[in-house]
């Protein structure tokens, strides 16, 4: 290809060789979307019970709270992990799409590979974030010590930017060569990136991150009419969120995260060349 | 005695002119984007259509036998105005910097020193500008010309060369050219449009007929026409003319 945003031309097409694809993998999202609703709404309930409960110990407290609400939260956030394992598997399989450069879209039959190979792009990410969580984490302990440093959010936020520059790298190169140790072979992926150029690989993520913006700001100006009009109808918030999580998991969620793996694995394609 | 150059910027204008009003069908359809670039994407779409104009112009000759390009693949198209408008920011970013040194600087001088650095500033800004603006249209058709490589439209030394080709002189003079051309059809359409109603309102209220309608409708028309066929015929015939000049180099 003649230039490198081709491949940004190409994944954003990508999505629209199988509606319904799509339109699957939005169902998946919408249920997560509800289930975090779910969630945070019972969430609320127990800490208005925490809150609200006497005594002056942790313990104390926390035995009022009603048992079943927190089995239901615990419940509902196993289900949704289950899922997002599910959205990761399928994500995984885009990567891998691309990279073995097919244009239709992955199947979802194989429910129990896609949970696995869900499973390994869950664990890369969370590995890869995990520095930058920690120092973020100490910074803000040490932030409530001595007010007013803010130097080690900077670096956190340097870290995840680095790292998820190299998570992206990493990801492909897990699901090209199949085998999870592959995606921690640093020396191998920044030599990828390398024979890519640096330039070029921080230029196209840049220019991916560029799109996605302009599309969710024209999204956004789109649904905001919409929106204002479904809350002057319904009047209340809790149908306004569900609307909303609808047509965000439904459609933006699913084609976003189809069109940045695609990427993603193009990306890699074009540095093994 | 007319030169070489003088023909050549003649014969682009004359080329962009016919070339621009070759089709109004899609005239109206590059004036939708127009009307709908306030939800941001249209707006990039229409850059992108633009990107096909000199895309063609680029690759096509001075006779005004090219065809107007297609309204497909929205896709591309909407990448390739990210493109045109990323290229156009990093370069005109460059003078507005250098402005605001300078407004820097001057703010730690005292009075008198401070006005007239902000003065020296205001020149050199104004002059860097207008290098980065034809670097920038330079390096757009440039960017084009090579596939749509995004590093292409930031190679300095290859888009000095292609300016020194066709000269410093001959570009600035097309730019201002364009811009005054532009100008002028503006407006004397809109003023044409203008005078119509005027004597329509003026003979209704000479008649006693209440005009306040036909003032209104006359600007409506106007906006009408200067969104669905002036603008898009202009910045047809702007990009158009950029594209021609970009492949006057030998």
């Amino acid at each position: 290809m003649a230039s490198i945003t081709d491949y940004v031309k190409e994944g954003l097409k990508y999505p629209f060789n199988d509606i319904k694809k799509i339109l699957s993998l939005g169902v998946l999202f919408t249920i997560i979307n509800f289930l975090a609703l779910a969630i945070l709404e019972k969430n609320i309930n127990i800490v208005r019970i925490f809150s609200s409960a006497n005594g002056n110990t942790l313990a104390l407290k926390s035995s009022q709270i009603p048992p079943i609400d927190v089995c239901t939260v615990a419940g509902l956030a196993i289900i949704s992990f289950i899922i997002l394992l599910i959205i990761n598997g399928y994500q995984y399989s885009v990567i891998k799409y691309a990279v073995d450069k097919k244009t239709d879209l992955p199947e979802f039959s194989d429910i129990l590979n896609l949970l696995l190979n869900g499973l390994k792009y869950f664990l890369v990410s969370l590995i890869y974030n995990i520095i930058p969580i920690i120092v973020l984490i100490a910074g803000f302990e040490l932030q409530s010590i001595q007010n007013g440093d803010y130097i080690i959010s900077v670096i956190s936020i340097l870290l995840f930017i680095i790292c998820n520059f190299l998570l992206i790298m990493a990801l492909a190169n897990m699901v090209d060569s199949n085998k999870f140790k592959k995606a921690f072979d640093l020396k191998e992926i920044i030599g990828k990136i390398s024979d890519l150029g640096w330039m070029k690989y921080i230029g196209i993520l840049l220019f991916t991150f560029i799109i996605y913006s302009i599309i969710m700001l024209a999204l956004g100006i789109v649904l905001m009419p919409f929106t204002a009009f479904i809350a002057i109808a319904t009047n209340q918030a809790v149908m306004l969120i569900a609307i909303l999580s609808i047509i965000e998991g439904l459609f933006i969620n699913s084609y976003i995260s189809i069109f940045f793996n695609r990427v993603f694995g193009s990306v890699y394609t074009e540095a093994v060349k | 005695m007319i030169t070489t150059g003088d023909t050549m910027i003649l014969d682009i204008y004359k080329d962009s002119l016919e070339y621009a009003a070759k089709d109004w069908k899609s005239l109206i359809k590059l004036g939708a984007f127009f009307l709908f670039s306030f939800l941001i994407i249209p707006a990039f779409l229409a850059v992108g259509y633009n990107y096909r104009v000199i895309n063609i112009a680029v690759n096509g000759v001075l006779n005004g036998k090219d065809p107007l390009p297609e309204f497909d693949d929205f896709i591309g198209m909407f990448i390739d105005g990210v493109k045109v408008v990323l290229v156009q920011i990093a370069y005109l970013i460059v003078p507005v910097i250098i402005f605001l040194i300078f407004v820097a600087i001057s703010i730690y001088a005292n009075s008198v020193l401070s006005a007239a650095i902000i003065l020296i500033g205001c020149l050199i800004s104004i002059i860097i500008g207008i290098i980065a603006f034809l670097m920038e249209q330079i390096g757009i058709c440039h960017m084009i010309y090579n596939g749509g490589s995004l590093s292409k439209a930031f190679a300095i030394s290859e888009i000095k060369e292609a300016i020194e080709e066709i000269g410093w002189f001959n570009c600035i003079i097309t730019y201002v050219g364009l811009i005054i051309i532009t100008a002028v059809i503006a407006s004397v359409t809109s003023m044409i449009i203008g005078l119509i109603f005027t004597a329509f309102g003026v003979s209704g209220f000479l008649l006693g007929v209440n005009t306040a309608g036909i003032f209104i409708l006359g600007f409506m028309i106007n906006s009408l026409v200067t969104l669905f066929i002036i603008g898009p015929y202009l910045s047809i015939f702007n990009f158009r003319s950029s594209g021609l000049l970009y492949s006057m180099q030998i």
